[in-house]
């Protein structure tokens, strides 16, 4: 996974409120630092981050705990994130991980 | 920051090596607790098989872990083999031992193409799929005599388990998951998660590939503790983990006294284990041997720094230079205790070369139908890592041809009033600054009057009026022996120039001792180390030389009586009734200069390989330990010349091959 497509995927929310941010379908420890940088980018953004799983093939540990860690900053500054389209990889990594009340990924639609 | 995973599969490889040889040792001590006709006996110890499944389940968890799925589904067949051993449904025989065994072979096979980024070749890779077949229908087929499956321990029952798993920062950086960990665990039963995100920095203060995360889990299962420690085992030194029954945690009263009370000396080992890692990890490290030989270079460079400098002193008054030249000599002792301490960080014990042979002569004797007891002495004897990895070849070689050739068969040697069980002995020890090893057998022994007969046949120079020493090494001549002819005189032979030559390379000299019907012993001597040597320094027309000192006889200044002229053989030294060849090392090296004449000088008489010399210099200079440099690889290989080293007033001095001085002057003697 080349860092460009990090860089590439987030944009503006096509449902017009805050952005939304496709999530590649690999998220190996070896694109941790780009998955962090990414999220970074949008991490006290106003309004809602949608962040969109549908693609999620492969997820590794590190990577569900940046999205924890997002989720969790972002919560605390106020701001709104949301899974949209989880795919069975991300639900089922975040379930395993006991993080999906922390991610809100239980209830998101597939 | 990226992490490679490429660059954890060194440590894999490595470890799983590791992992194989302690496999290894397992099954053949389970091979000794089996009886001969395949009965399992009461002396199999459990922690035994416990041990080889621990090795094996670590080495399918790294190979899955790390993407070598075939590894991984062949490593599986072996750890459900074991599992059903040491969970009592299957009792340990020597057919499944024997399968075992051929298992890991087959996986060393499979581990090795692995790591060479190779496809397994097309006979490891239809080895293994033998292998496999005959695990899967060893697996599948009914027990001849089962037995009945032990009752479960108290500690082993119960509703499940309460765990807190907590990995350290560096989880992620040794290639693990605990994503892999936790799913593994649902498989297990029904679990309950709970994320603990205390330790969890801010989002902008998170290092992306540390772990902060941990958890506790309640997991409802009827599997045995044990089945969550082989889960945990890949992990087990880069965690918290606490494991504790969940009867205990949630019922009071009787449950809890039932399951509780039995469980403490699992939890015992268990934290045992956890300690024993957590000293194992404090007191070594893995270091990059380049990283080493780096420092040792840098350190051989500072005891020639050193030397200089002490050079230079001794134009120095001392009354007025005291605390200088005091100074110096506390700089001469901190530089050689430097050195010594940096030159054992490469130091490794021989056990583990001598460890490969328990298995070697098991098969052998096995395929031979002879009966071979290994003895082995001094595995801790310490030597330089690159020797032991140089030695090892030279030494299968060695055991191998005493089983071959040297024990004889059960019968014979029933007939020749020796135990029908032959004895190979192994040892190593320290002797002076070289290593000494012995390969020793009670077989039949070395052959003379058929090594002569077999030499001559073969156009070797030999004669009957050679000694023993002189004949045994006849065996180590190029083209000595062929298969054929290793049969004819009982004798070894094989290979047995290569042998040589790879000791000699090393710096070493291999010597034989045999005696007819009571068997033979190989002496090997070898320095400690590539990276220095002991020298005596010479000097031969204003030129220096280094002599390594441990082929050093003697040195004297001859009498015109004792040099004589004999035709066709150049000149000859009598010392003590025994005429050495002698060679001027001015000839040798066309200097010129120096003391005139045919009584010029001093003569050092060098042995090597059995045989003398006597080598002629102007003057003995002193003695010194001396970094060795390589001159092959800076500039060409030189005849008569093993390396080179600089010296104290920074001048460069050549290191001569005593061996191969010893070799060509006997040979132009011979001529």
């Amino acid at each position: 996974m080349q860092d460009s497509k990090f860089s590439d995927s987030a944009g503006p929310d096509q449902a017009g409120a805050g952005r939304r941010v496709r999530l590649p379908a690999v998220l190996g420890i070896e694109q941790a630092g780009a998955l962090k940088a990414m999220l970074g980018e949008t991490l006290d953004a106003p309004g809602r981050v949608v962040l969109d799983g549908a693609e999620v093939d492969a997820i590794h540990g590190a990577a569900l705990q940046l999205f924890c860690l997002y989720c969790r900053d972002r919560s605390a500054m106020g701001h709104e994130v949301e899974f949209a389209r989880p795919s069975p990889a991300l639900r089922s990594a975040a379930a395993l991980l006991g993080a999906s009340t922390l991610l809100r990924i239980a209830g998101a639609a597939s | 920051m990226k992490i490679d995973l490429a660059r954890f599969h060194a440590t894999f490889f490595e470890e799983s090596f590791e992992g194989l040889d302690v496999m290894e040792r397992g099954l053949l001590q389970l091979d000794a607790g089996v009886g001969q006709g395949g009965a399992a006996a009461a002396a199999v110890d459990p922690e035994t098989v416990n041990a080889v499944f621990r090795a094996a389940h670590s080495i399918k968890g790294g190979a899955a872990t790390f993407g070598f799925g075939g590894v991984a589904a062949f490593t599986h067949h072996i750890e459900t083999l074991l599992d059903e051993m040491r969970g009592g449904t299957r009792r340990v025989s020597r057919r499944g031992v024997d399968l075992l065994l051929r298992a890991l072979d087959a996986l060393r096979g499979l581990l090795v193409a692995a790591r060479d980024g190779a496809e397994a070749n097309s006979t490891d890779a239809a080895a293994a799929a033998a292998v496999q077949r005959d695990l899967e229908q060893f697996l599948g087929a009914p027990q001849a005599a089962p037995q009945a499956e032990p009752a479960r321990p108290a500690s082993l029952q119960g509703a499940g388990f309460q765990i807190r798993f907590a990995p350290f920062a560096a989880l992620f950086r040794s290639g693990n998951d605990p994503l892999m960990i936790l799913r593994e665990l649902a498989e297990l039963g029904r679990t309950e998660v709970e994320l603990d995100t205390e330790r969890m920095p801010a989002f902008a203060q998170a290092d992306p590939e540390a772990c902060y995360m941990a958890w506790n889990i309640r997991l409802h299962t009827d599997q045995p503790r044990a089945r969550l420690e082989e889960l945990f085992a890949w992990v087990e030194d880069e965690c918290e983990l606490e494991i504790d029954p969940l009867a205990a945690v949630s019922a009071p009263a009787q449950g809890m006294a039932a399951v509780a009370q039995p469980s403490a000396p699992v939890l015992q080992t268990l934290t045992a284990r956890l300690v024993e890692h957590g000293a194992a990890e404090s007191s070594s490290i893995r270091v990059n041997t380049a990283k080493i030989d780096a420092l040792i270079n840098l350190v051989g460079e500072l005891v020639i720094t050193q030397a200089m400098l002490a050079q230079n002193a001794l134009t120095l008054d001392p009354a007025q230079n005291e605390r200088l030249l005091m100074g110096l000599q506390q700089l001469d002792r901190n530089t050689r205790q430097l050195q010594e301490a940096v030159l054992s960080t490469r130091m490794l014990p021989i056990e583990a070369v001598f460890n490969r042979f328990p298995r070697m002569l098991r098969d052998l004797a096995g395929k031979l139908g002879k009966q071979v007891r290994l003895e082995t002495d001094g595995e801790a004897t310490e030597l330089d890592k690159a020797m032991i990895e140089k030695i090892t070849d030279p030494l299968t070689h060695l055991v191998r041809n005493c089983v071959d050739h040297g024990i004889e068969p059960p019968a014979l040697r029933a007939a020749a009033g020796k135990p029908a069980e032959g004895t190979i002995r192994l040892a190593a020890a320290h002797q002076g600054g070289n290593i000494r090893i012995e390969v020793s057998d009670d077989g039949g022994g070395l052959d003379r009057a058929r090594i002569l007969a077999s030499a001559q046949a073969k156009g070797i120079a030999a004669s009957e009026s050679m000694s023993d020493a002189e004949v045994w090494q006849l065996i180590f001549a190029p083209g000595f022996s062929t298969k054929e002819q290793v049969t004819d005189i009982s004798g070894r032979g094989v290979g047995m120039d290569v042998v040589k030559r790879n000791i000699q390379a090393l710096g070493g000299h291999i010597e034989l001792e045999s005696e007819a019907g009571r068997g033979m012993r190989v002496v090997i001597r070898l320095p400690l180390t590539l990276a220095i040597l002991d020298g005596m320094t010479i000097a031969a027309g204003g030129e220096t030389f280094i002599v390594p000192l441990n082929c050093v006889v003697e040195s004297l200044r001859p009498e015109a009586a004792q040099l004589k002229s004999v035709a066709g053989q150049g000149r000859v030294l009598r010392v003590r009734e025994e005429y050495l060849p002698v060679v001027a090392l001015h000839d040798l090296f066309n200097i010129g200069g120096g003391a005139a004449g045919e009584q010029r000088g001093i003569v050092v008489v060098l042995e090597a390989e059995g045989r003398k010399m006597a080598l002629q210099v102007d003057e003995l200079v002193g003695q010194q330990q001396v970094v060795i440099k390589n001159v092959e690889a800076n500039y060409r290989r030189v005849f008569g010349v093993s390396g080179a080293t600089i010296l104290g007033d920074g001048r460069v001095a050549l290191i001569l091959d005593a061996a191969a001085l010893v070799r060509s002057t006997w040979r132009a003697a011979a001529a």
